[in-house]
């Protein structure tokens, strides 16, 4: 198995999905060929880690997000996103398709954990000198 | 050959219209870059995507355009389906800057493949400030909104920025949920807002909400940047293909037009093949230059063989997306539209002189990753987080007006491309520009605000974002270089016209596209009377 199987399966599952549909691995991986997003060494062992460690996922991607918003590995996350996106079986987790209750608190609650990961991530990736 | 018309976009299309109605011989000579348009979607946005498994192809394209570096960065919203419209354009049209960067067209149709429709008439006073022939424009923007079909709102408190009541328009397209809303908010306050110079309404839209000739209504597939739902919006492939089929127009596409020459009574076009690079000659009683602002401008200093710089002039632009709180986490699957909602325009002298407008949309079927990719959140918690945002937002898109300053222009210099040169440009603000701009996207921020919307950034496009440009061959009332008459000739020509935004010696903080048609119209009408 191709090691961006299992990026794609970590990636895929981090962004939200609960299994895994058939056709998601190979589209990935032709479109990472199609739009050349290689990971240089430094890049590679970064994802090696996160693969690893799943859980360093969401800290590392807001920290990118943050510090170095078109490293590759935003770009490959967001190809994942945009594919999930455009997959029956996905698409149910982007739309809006009932009223969410206590939306304000929950906008507030999830922007605010969001930059608070972002902020740790950077710390991470700063300290560790992992970008 | 008696007329010879460059270019297939909005002034083209309109120009090609008024000259073959003569029943003289018309041949438009276009770059001409073509992609099927879809005009019978089969399913809407929804549907589409809950259930359609080819979906991604059609969202993010066969090659992946929509992810790729493929699409102009001042199109982000670019999707697969309208790539073809800025394609080769690096190519062929480059430009060399550090700060203006224009998005030009080399497609049938041009620019007009992409257009939001927003259809707005310049006021009197915008009309003086761009030197052009106030009664005569005004008579031509109805005959421009009897031929793309336009609705609106005949009588609102932006009717009077949108049409002046100078034409009469079809319906408007029905509100998305959360726009009503917020208009409705509007409503109440709108005293206040007006005492203050702002006034809120519906745009005017080049889209049909009415059958017009073999045109569709629209049906609210909500699948406006993908698709031309039975043609409903004015696209100017409409025109050309309807004079083609009726053959009065003869279209010859895969051309560049390099530069003109005139003997006697006759303008030759040199011309190069975009496939071929063969080079190839074109000859007519009369030229009509419609290649854009921009791409007339390069034509025109090529024959003049002249290295000056021309002014230019370009809409600052800014980005505002915000939260309607009222909406925030609302269930958003039923039937929208992703074209303009709202208008509203801020008129600091209250006497329509100097007017910036923002248009309002709702985001949804441009999808999510879009905004993902700006936003500085994680993945995971970003998905999340749109799910609650979508559904209550607003992007607010404010065009700040724009006269001439000194330092804006444009210059052809040689270089390696195929046509041997590039287009040098600078575009800056001075300081009272930059202070006025602030001004307005407080005023705006703060308008907004009261109507409980949040605004989470205001983002100012690289220049050229606007994607209006005009102003590089003034009018001028005297003969000069680089100039033209209040007619459209081109000074020191006999038989060269513009009937592009060239001309234009100011521009108003609104969509400029039906003042462009309406001015190619008036020139092909002169054109005509002069024989
Ligand atoms: C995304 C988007 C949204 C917009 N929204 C609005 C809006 O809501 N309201 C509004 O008023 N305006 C809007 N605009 C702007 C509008 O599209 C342009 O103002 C208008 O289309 C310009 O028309 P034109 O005929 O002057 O030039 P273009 O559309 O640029 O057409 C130029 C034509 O000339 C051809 N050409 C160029 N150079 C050569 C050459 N050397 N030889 C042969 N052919 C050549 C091209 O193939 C093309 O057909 C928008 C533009 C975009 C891209």
């Amino acid at each position: 198995m191709p090691d961006t199987q299992q990026e794609a399966t970590v990636l895929a599952k981090y962004i939200g999905a609960k299994e895994i549909v058939p056709g998601l691995l190979p589209r990935y991986n032709e479109a990472l060929g199609r739009l050349s997003l290689q990971l240089d060494s430094k890049e590679g062992l970064l994802m090696q880690r996160l693969l690893r460690h799943p859980f360093l996922l969401p800290l590392v991607d807001g920290g990118l997000a943050l510090v170095q918003p078109q490293h590759t590995i935003r770009k490959r996350l967001l190809l994942m996103s945009a594919l999930m996106e455009t997959e029956t079986d996905y698409a149910g987790l982007f739309l809006t398709k009932d009223n969410i209750a206590f939306a304000g608190i929950q906008f507030l609650y999830r922007g605010g954990m969001a930059v608070l990961k972002g902020l740790i991530g950077a710390c991470l990736l700063k300290c560790l000198r992992w970008s | 050959m008696d007329y010879m018309i460059i270019g297939s976009g909005c002034t083209a299309a309109m120009a090609a219209e008024t000259l073959c109605g003569s029943g003289k011989q018309v041949l438009m000579i276009d770059a001409g870059l073509e992609k099927g348009i879809i005009t019978r979607p089969e399913e809407d946005f929804i549907s589409k995507r809950l259930h359609n498994q080819e979906q991604s192809r059609f969202f993010l394209g066969d090659e992946l355009e929509a992810l790729g570096e493929a699409t102009h960065p001042n199109i982000p919203q670019q999707t697969a389906q309208r790539t073809f419209m800025s394609a080769l354009t690096e190519r062929f049209l480059p430009i060399g800057s550090s700060n203006f960067f224009p998005v030009e067209s080399l497609a049938l149709g041009g620019l007009g493949n992409g257009w939001g429709l927003g259809s707005y008439a310049f006021s009197t006073a915008e009309l003086e400030k761009c030197k052009l022939p106030v009664q005569p424009m005004k008579a031509a923007y109805g005959t421009i909104a009897q031929r793309i079909g336009i609705s609106g709102e005949q009588e609102d408190d932006a009717s009077g920025y949108c049409h002046g009541e100078l034409f009469s328009t079809q319906p408007s397209i029905n509100l998305n949920p959360s726009a009503a809303d917020l208009y409705g908010r509007y409503r109440k306050r709108s005293k206040g807002f007006i005492e203050k110079g702002i006034s809120m309404g519906r745009p005017s839209l080049a889209l049909l909400t009415e059958q017009l000739n073999d045109r569709e209504a629209y049906g609210y597939k909500d699948l406006d940047f993908y698709a031309n739902e039975g043609n409903s919006a004015y696209r100017p492939y409409i025109t050309i293909k309807k004079l083609v089929d009726k053959g009065v127009l003869n279209y010859q596409s895969g051309w560049l037009a390099i530069s003109f020459s005139e003997k006697e009574e006759v303008v030759t076009v040199e011309c190069l093949n975009i496939g071929t690079l063969e080079k190839k000659c074109f000859h007519a009683r009369k030229l009509v230059l419609c290649a854009g602002t921009l791409g007339s401008s390069r034509m025109v200093m090529r024959s003049m063989q002249g290295r000056e710089k021309l002014p230019i002039l370009c809409n600052a632009y800014t980005y505002m997306p915000m939260a309607y709180l009222p909406f925030l986490g609302r269930q958003h699957t039923g039937q929208l539209c992703g074209l303009a909602q709202l208008a509203m325009f801020y008129d600091i002298h209250k006497d329509h002189s100097d007017v910036a407008m923002a248009s309002v949309y709702n985001y949804r079927s441009l999808l999510n990753f879009r905004i993902l990719k700006q936003m500085p959140l994680n993945h995971a918690d970003g998905r999340k987080f749109l799910q609650l945002l979508v559904p209550s937002l607003f992007i607010a898109g404010i065009f700040h007006p724009a006269g001439y300053q000194p330092q804006n222009h444009i210059q052809l210099k040689p270089s390696a491309s195929p046509t041997g040169d590039s287009l040098f440009t600078n575009y800056t603000y001075t300081d009272q520009e930059e202070a006025l701009i602030k001004h307005t996207e407080k005023t705006y921020a703060a308008a907004f605000f009261k109507l409980r919307c949040l605004v989470l950034k205001k983002m100012r496009t690289a220049t050229g974002g606007s994607i209006h440009y005009a102003g590089s061959l003034p009018f001028s009332d005297t003969e000069k270089p680089y100039h033209i008459s209040p007619e459209g000739k081109l000074y020191g020509t006999r038989h060269v016209h513009v009937a592009d935004g060239s001309g234009f010696s100011y521009l108003p903080g609104k969509g400029l596209t039906l003042s462009l048609m309406a001015y190619a119209h008036l020139t092909a009408t002169k054109i005509l009377a002069d024989g």
